[in-house]
């Protein structure tokens, strides 16, 4: 896995792990998570931009602190008493995404009003994200440490915030497309999140990702 | 589904007896998105657009409500303006438009539109035609045969 | 077994830690307090508990600021400038601000959150300002879609405004939408008639006060009320007056030629009432006797109408152009409109067009 990356110099395994995240790896567009928000906020520029950059804050966050609670909460509880930490990882990182979120969505507010109209809105719309509870997951199957699990939320949260931006944009020219009825709407933005799938998976030989 | 908030503040406005009394969706039930694209796609099959429409409409409904309540004879068009006191904001909170209504009537094709002074800056801005059973839903084909648009070239 | 025990203690565990942290967090980041609203540099202090609405708070405390939709963002008419503590403007308030009052510190009172001590400034009459609970005394048709709502004031049981002010009538919450709204009425009855106060309302098509009032208040209901409101009174000139009106647009001028006549004032006036049909109009008799009794008082009824019976003997037209017909002297005169929105549009250009300045134009904000 990860591992034979993770030996190599520090710096350039962050780089790695940052951009296979971000691209080769997109949890968007390969893995196909978050994608309600995905269709349904990509109207707009402006909307995908704010709930782009709200989930790469909070996944980065949520994964670094589901990092540490993994690693010093759940590892020793299952060497002590025989607690797998594997099924409890669920139901706690969502727990700790959810209380994270809601917990922001104050803090926001009451250090930065400007930060709160743009970005805090959208909170409420990520606490049940896919995208930040599957980074969260994935972290645990690569066996990152805390800084490889910052730097992999951060590629996650990045990947999807340009995943939704691209599609955004491209949802923008498609207005004044011409779209079989049958397929306008949902249908369509699925095909399209398809084609860019394909054109990420032209990245894979990039980095090598197992 | 996730909703955009700005999307859904909009749609909280047109409920029954926020701005109106019935609302502006009607016996809609489906999302405004889902009512927008519709009708866009409608428009765009007769080769017509929003704007288009939306700017024929605003500018017969203009004249007819400067008319204060006196008919508007324009072609086979009758339309006449119900007056009201008072200004009723648009949804999307971009404007205020005098309340009352318009009905527009060409006896000879028999059609009969309801329109309100905000239907055409709503169908020109948003793009919005109201829901389906609505009193001033605005068919985008009857308000084209209405207001004599053919397709663009 | 252990194991079963010790996973649910830490599920348990884990909720409660974030639970207290969430709790610790409403405590700390988002109670603000009790917060000191400052009116007018001193002239009223008022300490309210943060993290409610301006508008709300500012209610609470018997301040009314003129509100119709109940707080929703939507009707731009709570503006209130904000001196000091107010924070960035919403973007919920952005599209019902212009840029200059923006730059003004004009803001959407109901979108402002209290979250720190803050100075406003609003106009001193607002003071005065009053929530009225009262009965319905009497529901008379003027014409089809045109009725007069008598209202006995119960608590406070008298008003004091001046002809020409509104008071906002409360129709309740029902139906899906659980926040009561207000719409502006003018009065129409003269202040000398403290105990009671008279609207004219007329049938607006959807709407959700005025049929409320046609369709389910009857006599004897309660209703709740605050006001007065506007700056929609007569100044103290002596020039003379023209008076526009179309419609429901009658009220303030219903009080204001009956103060007229109650204080013997010999101001020179020429009311103006617009209508399509002869079906529209009411009051007539009243202010032709009126205007028998009173010399330097006439009334003009218009009919615009395509069908106007021959017997008509009044003006025929639209308002606008019958005023602009026998308009006399028109730099000297001072214009008062009530009606449509339409009609005041239509009103305001051609009074400018004649040479009457903008600022002897004057009608209710509301419109």
């Amino acid at each position: 896995m990860i591992a034979q990356v993770t030996q190599q110099p520090v710096a350039a395994s962050l780089i790695a792990i940052l951009f296979a995240a971000a691209i080769t790896d997109n949890i968007l567009l390969t893995r196909f998570l978050g994608m309600c928000s995905f269709l349904s906020v990509s109207r707009q520029m402006k909307s995908a931009l704010g709930l782009g950059l709200a989930v790469v804050f909070v996944t980065t966050a949520t994964t670094a602190i589901n990092s540490v609670l993994y690693r010093q909460v759940l590892i020793p509880l299952e060497k002590a008493y025989g607690v797998p930490a594997d099924t409890m990882i669920l139901i706690l990182f969502i727990v700790v995404i959810a209380a994270f979120v809601q917990l922001m969505e104050m803090f926001i507010e009451r250090v930065s009003l400007g930060l709160y109209f743009s970005l805090g809105i959208f909170l409420p719309l990520i606490t049940v994200n896919c995208a930040i509870l599957g980074s969260s997951l994935f972290m645990v199957t690569r066996q990152l440490d805390l800084l490889g699990s910052l730097i992999f939320g951060l590629g996650n949260g990045l990947g999807w915030w340009l995943a939704i931006m691209l599609m955004a944009g491209i949802r923008t020219r498609l207005r004044n497309a011409r779209i079989p009825p049958a397929l306008d709407g949902a249908g369509i933005t699925l095909i399209i999140a398809g084609i860019m799938a394909l054109a990420f998976m032209g990245y894979s030989g990039m980095i090598q990702v197992q | 589904m996730k909703r955009d908030p700005d999307i859904q503040r909009v749609e909280e406005r047109m409920a029954p007896r926020v701005l109106s009394l019935d609302g502006f969706l009607g016996a809609d039930h489906r999302p405004l998105e889902e009512i927008l694209d519709a009708d866009r796609r409608d428009v765009e099959q007769m080769g017509l657009s929003n704007q288009l429409i939306g700017r024929r409409l605003s500018e017969l409904i203009d004249k007819t409500v400067a008319m204060l309540g006196r008919p508007l004879h324009v072609g086979n068009i009758k339309a006449t303006y119900s007056e009201a006191m008072g200004r009723m904001p648009c949804p999307w909170a971009d404007g205020r438009f005098p309340k009352g209504e318009i009905e527009i009537l060409d006896e000879s094709k028999g059609l009969r539109l309801l329109v309100t002074p905000s239907s055409g800056h709503m169908i020109e801005h948003h793009g919005f035609y109201e829901g389906r059973g609505s009193r001033y839903r605005v068919d985008p084909a009857l308000a084209a045969e209405l207001l004599g648009l053919t397709a663009l070239p | 077994m252990m194991t079963i025990l010790v996973a649910a203690l830490v599920v348990c565990v884990s909720a409660v830690v974030l639970a207290i942290l969430l709790l610790a967090a409403e405590r700390f980041l988002i109670n603000y307090g009790p917060c000191r609203i400052d009116i007018n540099s001193g002239r009223k202090s008022l300490t309210v508990e943060g993290g409610q609405s301006l508008l709300g708070s500012l209610k609470n405390e018997g301040i009314f600021i003129p509100s119709a939709c109940g707080g929703r963002g939507t009707c731009a008419y709570c503006k209130v400038k904000v001196l000091s503590g107010g924070g960035p403007v919403a973007p919920t308030e952005e599209p019902l601000l212009t840029g200059e009052e923006i730059a003004s510190n004009v803001r959407i009172s109901c979108q402002v959150k209290i979250r720190n001590d803050i100075a406003i400034e609003i106009p001193s009459d607002m003071f005065d300002i009053r929530q009225y609970k009262g009965a319905v005394e009497n529901i008379r048709d003027l014409t089809y879609d045109t009725k007069e709502l008598r209202i006995r004031l119960m608590s406070p049981d008298s008003i004091k405004f001046e002809p020409g002010q509104y008071v906002q009538l409360e129709a309740p919450a029902y139906g899906r939408n659980p926040e009561p709204i207000y719409r502006a009425y003018s009065i129409s009855s003269p202040p000398s008639d403290s105990h009671y106060i008279e609207m004219i309302i007329r049938r607006v098509p959807d709407g959700i006060c005025t049929t409320w009032v046609f369709d389910v208040l009857r006599d004897g209901d309660t209703v709740m009320l605050n006001g007065p409101y506007g700056e929609f009174k007569m100044t103290d000139s002596d020039r003379s007056m023209v008076w526009i009106a179309g419609g429901s647009g009658m009220a303030p001028f219903w009080s204001m030629i009956r103060h007229m006549k109650e204080t013997g004032s010999k101001r020179k006036c020429t009311y103006f009432f617009g209508a399509v049909a002869r079906r529209d109009l009411f009051l007539v008799d009243e202010l032709q006797a009126i205007s028998a009794e009173m010399p330097n008082f006439t009334f003009i009824p218009a009919l615009s109408g395509e069908n106007v019976p021959d017997d008509w003997t009044g003006q025929r037209g639209l308002i606008t152009d019958v005023v602009a017909r026998s308009l006399e002297n028109p730099p000297d005169v001072e214009a008062y409109l009530c009606g449509s929105a339409g009609m005041i549009d239509a009103a305001v250009k051609m009074l400018t067009a004649n040479g009457v300045s903008t600022d002897r134009i004057f009608y209710d904000k509301f419109n």
